[in-house]
């Protein structure tokens, strides 16, 4: 498997805490504070990198887990490999290569291919989502992907009041 | 010594009796549906749950079962039981998330391991053993099945597993002994400890002094982070992508569990048949075996030492219908024989269909845990970084 590449987490290479072995630049050295918002920067750059790789790869796994369950219902009992390269998953260099299917990523798909899927992230009100069942979660999904911000936030609405998180506000 | 007739008699009607006698097997009629808690937990009480993968129970198969026994069956259902029972699981509603687990890395409240004792399409055996993320050990229990071939009904088969029994079950007792064994203090002591271990996952020195070890192993609870910890809320932060991350195995199963159902049930069908056939087969040779053994020795025994010449010619008669009972459960076990060899080449057939499937399954699952756990490692750096700067030198 391919090894990831330094910096990745961090977003750029040259991003990397200049005050964390000594003097930074011309104001001497970063307080703890600079420094800590620093690495803070780094780790959510690799959340966004992370969450766009992870995203991208849920989705390639769904649609293969849909278009396995209808070959089931259409009776095909057939053998076969079933995957192979094509079914791996794509390493986080990849990923972050792909850049449109980061979460923060800006503007529309560069191409058609089916696997730039362009992500947008949840509103501040809602919660992470791991406790979200099923339906939770494909509206949840859903409004992350929905690049018109009115149906976006109409999805989200939806996802508010089956969750019940307006209630409990 | 002279054997009066009635003895005689006797002898025989035992033999022919023993050949009438039949095994029975008690099938499953009822179906035992999931219990949901009457309780309305709130959500922070809810466990979430790990499914590891089962062991395949390889080196537990029976004497009997090992002919019929393919081992790559064994290792794609231990694959797929899992994960039925996590649907089975999150269905109840009983618990939070769960999850069949790609690794034993990250932590989970409830964590369930099984082995697969039995499978052979009419019967399935699976041991569970259940423990909390304190290290406590819930049970250890057994749960055995043997359905009717009404569970490979069409219609039934749209609505559950044919084992689906089984599961039911495992799901009724994890949520009694919950309901019975723990309190809300201790459930959310568990779910604290489990974010703690994940925390040591991380960041080892920042937070291995929030968890002891009793003498038996068990963790226990010995101080607790600040709520505004902000190192704390940056491992929130990672474990709900951990979570991402075992969701998207989710997936993969998903993905495994669909495509083995159709052969995986059309296997189970047949064997349920050649099951059946080949201990019905197996039961009647040995019946023979016993009567025309004792119908044999009865009849030799009249034979020479019946005091008429009735009893002599009766003897003769036994011991010629023993020869023969002997004969026909040679002829019985050459049936079975045949059926034993059908069982073998459905198992072949199958394997042929689902042993690349498992291996796609592994290498992915592998793969990904490898592409995030390198991730976890610079995350771990990156968080020493932060702790040193924000607690400073020592």
């Amino acid at each position: 498997m391919d090894t990831l590449p330094s910096g990745v987490l961090s977003g750029s290479g040259d991003q990397q805490v200049a005050g964390a072995t000594g003097p930074a630049g011309q104001s001497g050295a970063t307080t703890a504070a600079e420094r800590a918002a620093i690495l803070d920067e780094r780790l959510r750059r690799g959340y966004e990198t992370f969450d766009g790789f992870i995203l991208g790869e849920r989705e390639r796994a769904q649609a293969e887990s849909n278009a396995a369950g209808s070959v089931s219902i259409a009776g095909d009992a057939g053998g076969g490999a079933g995957g192979g390269a094509q079914n791996q998953p794509q390493t986080m260099e990849e990923a972050a290569a792909a850049g449109s299917s980061g979460v923060l990523a800006g503007g529309p798909p560069a191409s058609s291919s089916q696997q730039n899927v362009e992500t947008f992230p949840p509103p501040e009100d809602i919660p992470s989502g791991r406790d979200d069942d099923v339906v939770a979660r494909q509206l949840r999904e859903a409004a992350m992907r929905e690049p018109d911000p009115e149906l976006r936030e109409a999805l989200w609405d939806e996802y508010r009041n089956y969750t019940g998180i307006g209630e409990e506000q | 010594m002279r054997l009066p007739n009635k003895q005689l008699f006797g002898v025989l009607l035992i033999a022919l009796f023993l050949n009438a006698c039949a095994t029975h097997t008690v099938k499953t009629t009822t179906y035992t549906p999931v219990i949901q808690d009457s309780q309305n937990l709130p959500e922070e009480l809810l466990l979430d749950v790990g499914v590891n993968i089962f062991d395949p129970g390889l080196d537990e198969v029976l004497d009997e079962e090992e002919e019929t026994t393919n081992g790559q069956i064994r290792v794609a259902e231990s694959r797929y039981a899992p994960y039925l029972l996590a649907e089975t699981l999150q269905r109840s509603a009983n618990w939070g998330i769960v999850r069949v687990m790609p690794n034993d890395a990250s932590p989970m409240d409830v964590l369930i391991n099984g082995t697969i004792l039995q499978s052979n399409g009419e019967a399935m055996t699976i041991r569970v053993q259940v423990q909390d993320s304190k290290g406590r050990e819930w049970y250890t229990r057994e749960y055995h099945e043997v359905i009717s071939q009404f569970s490979y009904d069409p219609q039934q088969r749209q609505q559950n597993d044919p084992f689906q029994v089984i599961y039911n079950k495992i799901a009724n007792d994890l949520l009694a002994y919950r309901q019975s064994e723990l309190n809300s203090r201790e459930i959310l002591e568990i779910r604290t400890v489990s974010e703690m271990l994940f925390a040591q996952r991380f960041a080892e020195d920042a937070f291995s002094n929030y968890l002891t070890q009793d003498r038996n192993g068990n963790y226990q609870l010995a101080a607790l982070p600040a709520d505004n910890d902000p190192l704390m809320n940056r491992i929130r932060n990672i474990r709900e992508r951990d979570f991402m991350f075992i969701d998207t195995v989710q997936d993969y199963y998903a993905t495994y569990v669909r495509q083995m159902r159709l052969p995986y049930d059309s296997w189970r069908e047949q064997s349920y048949v050649e099951t059946i056939e080949l201990r019905e087969l197996r039961d009647s040779a040995r019946r023979r075996f016993i009567a025309g053994t004792a119908a044999v020795i009865g009849g030799l025994a009249a034979a020479t030492q019946g005091g008429t010449y009735g009893a002599q010619a009766s003897g003769v008669v036994g011991v010629g219908a023993g020869a023969y009972l002997i004969k026909s459960g040679f002829d019985k076990q050459a049936e079975a024989q045949i059926h034993m060899e059908a069982l073998e080449e459905l198992g072949q057939s199958l394997e042929t269909a689902v042993a690349p499937r498992v291996i796609n399954l592994d290498d992915r699952t592998i793969t990904l845990s490898g592409t995030v756990e390198e991730q976890y490692t610079q995350w771990r750096e990156i968080l020493a970084d932060l702790y040193a700067t924000e607690v400073g030198p020592q």
